[in-house]
């Protein structure tokens, strides 16, 4: 904590990727605000805080965890932001706390489902996958496919390259999401990239997929 | 550099491409976006759950824990009494048991709502309350009085741990018999104890020791504590100010504020303004604020202690101070919460101090700012009361149009049966 709190990490526009929150930046005072209604325990804050980060809060952990139903892992994050408030000396490294909050419930539930494999509670460590309305049948099992792949990895390869590679954050970012230096950050991605990589390019039903999506995307032309 | 450094920048500088993978995490983003389901349902949720946890213990505790369980359970093991980890049950009658143990009343219930434990412990919400029960344990529960009275009936078994929310006040028993009564709109909490014994914790008392046939009435916002029967004697208690007439907002409050009497430990000066209040000691904050000079204190303290005199005020009734505090905390710190609550607050100064016009224009303040903010229903439902009050044709079509909205927001709010009694519904 006391890593993200020292640092003064930058706003959540560099964490958030290339997706909008859906919220207008709040300004610094803003974030001022939010930590002293949390310290004070104040429902309203709490709301406010609620309704500033779950969107962050249940884009990384759905991303790093492949599974679209994340309500239980997102109230713990909230749960344990509230109960940890106290250790954050910055209050403008809000975002950053959240994130690493966010970070540290994915790989716990990442660590839970490998333990639920090895004691054969289930074959995949996952719950059955939630029904979905998707129409694209062909996306969904890539995505599938993927997140196979990405089971193959250690806990903090597999968050350190859905955040680096998937929410597209800055490494400086990934470091402190993670807990470790940049270089650290670095190696882990790098490492994450190549594994993944070399098996994307041996996943027949990915490469399906992108011949499939390329072929309709290049159809399509090149959007504006 | 590394590798990882000389690929062929992607989407953020250094990024590596691959087409393949590259299409493939474009559908991962696609699926997996930041939408939050239920986002009110999720919200409300968790904001109770925050509320309600419980603190946590620092590591080193955890050692010591571990000694005190293990020896716990060698003591049970010798005992005879019989033992079960599994939570009480218990049967609530005349209601149903909602998320967050809330106790809903049907039409077709009639009579008053009960909850009868395994233990033999029982429980009356008698009629017009609302409750809940919070969590069930195996040694007893915890249950809350939201509004009205409760009256309870426990058992007395050995380590049974019962407690009782009303308001800001918690009620610790073991086994007794009492009626407890917290009305949330008037800030009032009464305890009458039948018999056997219980601790209260809340502000203004502290924590306090009760023993059968004593009986305490606590009024927040007039700052009053009232005893019936000998006092306690073993914890701080404040002294017994008599009760005034409200002052009106022109007219300083000259009535007494409570102050601790028992040798309680003399606390450092440098105590903030807002643990003053959460203590209790109104008086002490408004002292401090009057030797500095009010308009200087306004004007120079910070925004939680803005609002603790604020708090202070209102709770001492020292309305010439808490208006211009609550005014002054929306010019100085707009975007603030005290400042998104600070129009309701006003209005209840003007609601007390029956100035129903300018109340009602306070609370429409307060909900055309936050239409679902923490007092939203408090502050409709107030509203209703005071257009009503004022009693002309254009106030009471108002009253009545509000009416049904607060019906349809809030059906089983504190307002509803006035509500409904307006517009003459059953």
């Amino acid at each position: 904590m006391d890593r993200v709190s020292s640092q003064g990490t930058p706003p959540l526009t560099l964490l958030a990727g290339g997706r909008s929150t859906g919220r207008a930046m709040p300004n610094d005072d803003d974030f001022a605000l939010m930590v002293s209604g949390l310290v004070r325990r104040s429902p309203a804050a709490a709301a406010q805080a609620f309704r500033r980060f779950a969107p962050l809060v249940n884009r990384v952990l759905r991303r790093i965890l492949g599974t679209a139903d994340v309500e239980d892992e997102a109230q713990d994050v909230f749960l344990h932001l509230f109960r940890r408030i106290g250790s954050l000396r910055d209050p403008q490294a809000l975002p950053a706390f959240v994130l690493t909050l966010a970070t540290r419930a994915a790989q716990w539930e990442l660590r839970k489902r490998a333990l639920r494999r090895m004691i054969q509670l289930s074959p995949t460590g996952e719950p059955p996958d939630q029904p979905t309305d998707e129409p694209d049948w062909g996306s969904r099992q890539a995505v599938r496919a993927f997140y196979r792949i990405l089971d193959g990895l250690r806990a903090t390869d597999r968050t350190a390259f859905v955040l680096r590679f998937v929410e597209k954050m800055e490494m400086k970012d990934v470091a402190i999401a993670l807990g470790v230096s940049e270089s650290t950050a670095k190696r882990r991605t790098s490492s994450a990239w190549q594994r993944v990589q070399a098996r994307v390019s041996n996943e027949p039903a990915l490469l399906g997929y992108a011949q499939t999506a390329g072929s309709s995307t290049r159809e399509e032309g090149p959007h504006v | 550099m590394s590798r990882f450094d000389r690929v062929e920048p992607g989407a953020q500088g250094n990024m590596p491409s691959d087409p393949t993978l590259d299409l493939v995490l474009e559908a991962v983003r696609h699926r997996y976006d930041d939408m939050v389901l239920h986002p009110a349902k999720a919200e409300q949720a968790l904001v109770l759950k925050a509320l309600h946890q419980k603190r946590r213990w620092p590591v080193w505790a955890f050692g010591g824990g571990l000694v005190a369980v293990g020896t716990t359970l060698l003591i049970l093991l010798f005992q005879v009494t019989p033992w079960s980890s599994r939570p009480l049950m218990v049967t609530v009658l005349n209601a149903s048991i909602g998320e967050g143990g809330y106790l809903h009343r049907s039409p077709q219930d009639k009579g008053v709502v009960q909850a009868a434990f395994s233990d033999g412990s029982h429980f009356r919400w008698l009629k017009g309350s609302r409750g809940r029960i919070r969590v069930t344990t195996p040694k007893g529960a915890t249950l809350a009085v939201e509004d009205g009275t409760l009256e309870a009936m426990v058992k007395p078994l050995p380590a049974a741990a019962w407690s009782v929310e009303a308001g800001p006040f918690v009620v610790k028993v073991t086994g007794t018999a009492f009626h407890v009564t917290w009305s949330g709109s008037d800030e009032k909490f009464l305890l009458d104890l039948h018999r056997g014994k219980v601790t209260i914790m809340g502000p203004l008392v502290g924590q306090v020791d009760l023993v059968g046939g004593q009986k305490i009435s606590v009024s927040l916002r007039e700052g009053i504590v009232t005893w019936a029967n000998p006092r306690p004697t073993t914890a701080p208690l404040p002294s017994q100010p008599t009760r005034e007439a409200a002052p009106s907002l022109q007219t300083p409050a000259a009535r007494p504020v409570p102050r601790t009497t028992s040798p309680a430990p003399k606390r450092p000066a440098a105590d903030s303004w807002s643990t003053l209040v959460s203590r209790g000691d109104f008086a002490q904050v408004i002292d401090d604020a009057e030797a500095r000079g009010i308009e200087k204190s306004l004007d120079t303290a910070d925004r939680v202690g803005l609002a603790a005199l604020a708090d202070a005020a209102r709770y001492a009734r020292r309305f010439d101070i808490a208006e211009p505090a609550l005014k002054r905390a929306m010019q100085r710190f707009p975007h603030s919460i005290e400042a998104e609550h600070a129009p309701f607050l006003l209005g209840r100064i003007y609601d007390e101090a029956a100035r129903w016009s300018e109340a009602a224009s306070w609370y429409t303040g307060y909900l055309s700012g936050s239409p679902n903010g923490s007092y939203a229903a408090e502050a409709m439902g107030r509203k209703i009361i005071v257009l009503s009050r004022l009693n002309t044709p254009k106030d009471s079509a108002a009253a009545q149009a509000l009416a049904k909205e607060y019906l349809g927001r809030f059906p089983v709010g504190p307002y509803a049966q006035a509500a409904r009694k307006l517009l003459d519904l059953r």
